[in-house]
């Protein structure tokens, strides 16, 4: 972590050209996580290969 | 999106660690971007810092390669214990995007105890380029350049690539 030399408001304003409209209601929203905690059935599965992947190479 | 993000965030800031998304979006017929997609990489976090795990950029591209007239617009991150701002490390990852893209925004959510859930969404002034463009420290200098990756961008001439720091 550094800093730099201008104050942080001279670097950064507020984006006045976005606005989010969370109160707004019926807009689809779609979502993609692909964490592994957001899959916990694909997160065993890649332990269970992994671990047989070990046993093989034993 | 940004109740959304709080939610997802949850476990993560419970454990103080940052949690990161990006946001893709398509241009209305009356000119104005729709922000409808929500993007979470693999990813690591601490107190102070997150990017994407090696890999989940390949991910990425495939996922958004699948998705029409959607842009890469802005990206969103939270702030377990500090206020809403741009760090100068989040000014870095702001700047190789908006160099890209003149309209590329970040959200910054707080979950300081006063601020709990409160957002900004900020970008770079002119000074702010110019400043970051000069900066000797670069990202990938960083102890949190482990997020580098790329990630697709479609856009009306076809799917492009950006670099992902």
């Amino acid at each position: 972590m550094h800093e730099h030399p201008l104050p942080r408001d001279e670097i950064c304003e507020e984006a006045s050209h976005v606005f989010i409209d969370d109160k707004k209601r019926g807009d689809r929203m779609h979502c993609i996580d692909m964490r592994p905690s957001a899959n916990p059935i694909q997160q065993l599965k890649t332990k269970a290969k992994q671990a047989f992947l070990e046993t093989l190479e034993m | 999106m940004i109740a959304h993000v709080k939610m997802l965030a949850k476990r993560n800031t419970d454990d103080n660690k940052e949690t990161l998304g990006f946001i893709f979006g398509k241009k209305r017929k009356d000119g104005k971007w729709q922000c409808d997609t929500l993007c979470i990489p693999r990813q690591w976090g601490s107190n102070d810092s997150c990017g994407i795990e090696d890999g989940s950029e390949a991910e990425l591209v495939n996922k958004m390669s699948k998705m029409n007239e959607h842009t890469l617009i802005g990206w969103i991150h939270t702030h377990p214990q500090y206020d809403a701002f741009f760090s100068s490390t989040d000014q870095h990852f702001q700047f190789r995007y908006q160099q890209e893209n003149a309209l590329f925004f970040g959200v910054v959510v707080s979950f300081r105890l006063e601020k709990q859930g409160t957002h900004k969404i900020l970008h770079l002034t002119d000074n702010g380029m110019s400043c970051v463009n000069e900066c000797m420290y670069k990202y990938d200098d960083e102890d949190t350049s482990a997020g580098a990756g790329r990630v697709a961008n479609n856009n009306e001439s076809g799917i492009q690539s950006q670099r992902i720091l």
